[in-house]
């Protein structure tokens, strides 16, 4: 669970969450027969400021091999 | 030897309950969420949208020579509900446990379409085989589960051929799919892995979340789709409504109204990751203007909110 969280937006249109939203997190690691493993990530966000009901997303995630594709960069802002 | 016994008994009576904690309970009526994949699960995605999904050329011709007049023949009116539908229906499910009659086991876990034509999933939790790969394909496929620590993993086979987006993306009836269920709280996650060696470059990977309903006033059940002939014309010998390969005339509409290109609009694996936005970088250029499904595919709801939505950019 994540509190104190800064303002931000819940869809890249512009759908915002305000700074009391309240972040909710399961993760469950689920390797398949074919040896495929896949993170399932439920996400659940409550916020009284923007949201009349929780908002309750899945995600998923394939693992990579390896680290090839790994090429994080900062945040950065341009004017 | 009696010494002996009354440890071995006393073992299993200490591993029977961690066994049994092992498995949750997925009883209930189940309130679908879907604030995930909105459109496609309500509305229906757009006319040649295959955007997402791991296709491979002969699933794409197949899917441009589709025209939704189809479920309009007897034989394939009801194409749209094999069991891979629970992964993208807007409906909600009804779970039950069925017991076994004599030993009050598990026997099966029965999902229900909830409101949809699809047909009941039973996943068999007691261990039986699968048929023989020349067994009848049913609308209900053929599915075993088994418990992986707080998951239900089950696995269907045996399924018809179907479809994997409502826009007539299709599922050969050598598909199998995967199902996953997680149950966190009152939120009980679906995630269903689909594998078709005809149509898929890889295995399609879907989710959605259901809300436990307390009070139990879901929608009934309904009748698995019964086939009937709602055209008369269309039962003539010989007649499938169909375009032919280049005559699709929404081939390009979706891909042009946002400004895709036409390959990342009309799916297959490469696309479906997120280093393709690479690919595209030089190719795409987003809309001057906003002029379709501004305010959401409904229109949003511009009386509850005392807006008005303007399509256009304006």
């Amino acid at each position: 669970m994540t509190t104190r969280l800064r303002p931000g937006y819940l869809r890249k249109n512009g759908v915002p969450y305000g700074p009391d939203a309240v972040l909710t997190e399961y993760w469950d690691l689920i390797e398949e027969a074919t040896g495929d493993r896949r993170i399932l990530l439920l996400l659940i966000v409550e916020d009284r400021t923007y949201l009349q009901q929780p908002w309750i997303v899945p995600v998923h995630f394939k693992k990579e091999l390896n680290d090839a594709k790994w090429d994080p960069t900062p945040c950065s802002t341009r004017w | 030897m009696r010494r002996s016994c009354i440890a071995v008994a006393a073992t299993l009576w200490l591993l029977a309950p961690a066994v049994a904690f092992a498995q949750v309970d997925l009883s209930g009526q189940w309130a679908a969420i879907n604030q995930q994949d909105n459109m496609t699960r309500g509305a229906g995605p757009d006319l040649a949208d295959y955007t997402g999904l791991p296709i491979n050329d002969e699933a794409r011709a197949a899917a441009l020579s589709y025209t939704s007049g189809v479920l309009s023949m007897t034989e394939r009116g009801c194409t749209d509900y094999t069991e891979n539908y629970l992964l993208f229906a807007p409906h909600n499910i009804v779970i039950e446990r069925v017991n076994d009659p004599v030993t009050g086991d598990i026997l099966a876990w029965k999902i229900s379409a909830g409101g949809s034509d699809r047909a009941p999933i039973t996943i068999w939790m007691d261990g039986r085989p699968h048929p023989s790969p020349y067994e009848a394909h049913t609308f209900s496929g053929f599915t075993t589960g088994q418990w992986v620590g707080d998951r239900l993993t089950a696995h269907m086979t045996h399924m018809k051929r179907g479809i994997l987006r409502r826009n007539g993306v299709p599922l050969s009836d050598r598909a199998t799919l995967t199902l996953h269920f997680v149950r966190h709280g009152d939120v009980l996650t679906v995630m269903g892995v689909t594998e078709d060696p005809i149509y898929l470059e890889e295995p399609l990977v879907q989710t959605g979340s259901y809300r436990l309903n307390p009070r139990g006033n879901a929608p009934a059940t309904n009748p698995t789709c019964f086939p009937f002939t709602e055209l008369a014309s269309l039962d003539k010998p010989g007649t499938v409504p169909h375009f032919l390969p280049g005559t699709n005339p929404d081939a390009e509409t979706f891909a042009k109204t946002y400004n895709l290109p036409l390959d990342a609009a009309h799916g297959g694996a490469v696309t479906i990751y997120p280093e393709y936005r690479n690919k595209l970088r030089e190719r795409y250029t987003p809309p001057v203007a906003c002029t379709r499904y501004c305010c959401g595919w409904g229109g949003g709801n511009p009386l509850a909110s005392g807006l008005k939505c303007v399509a256009g950019g304006q």
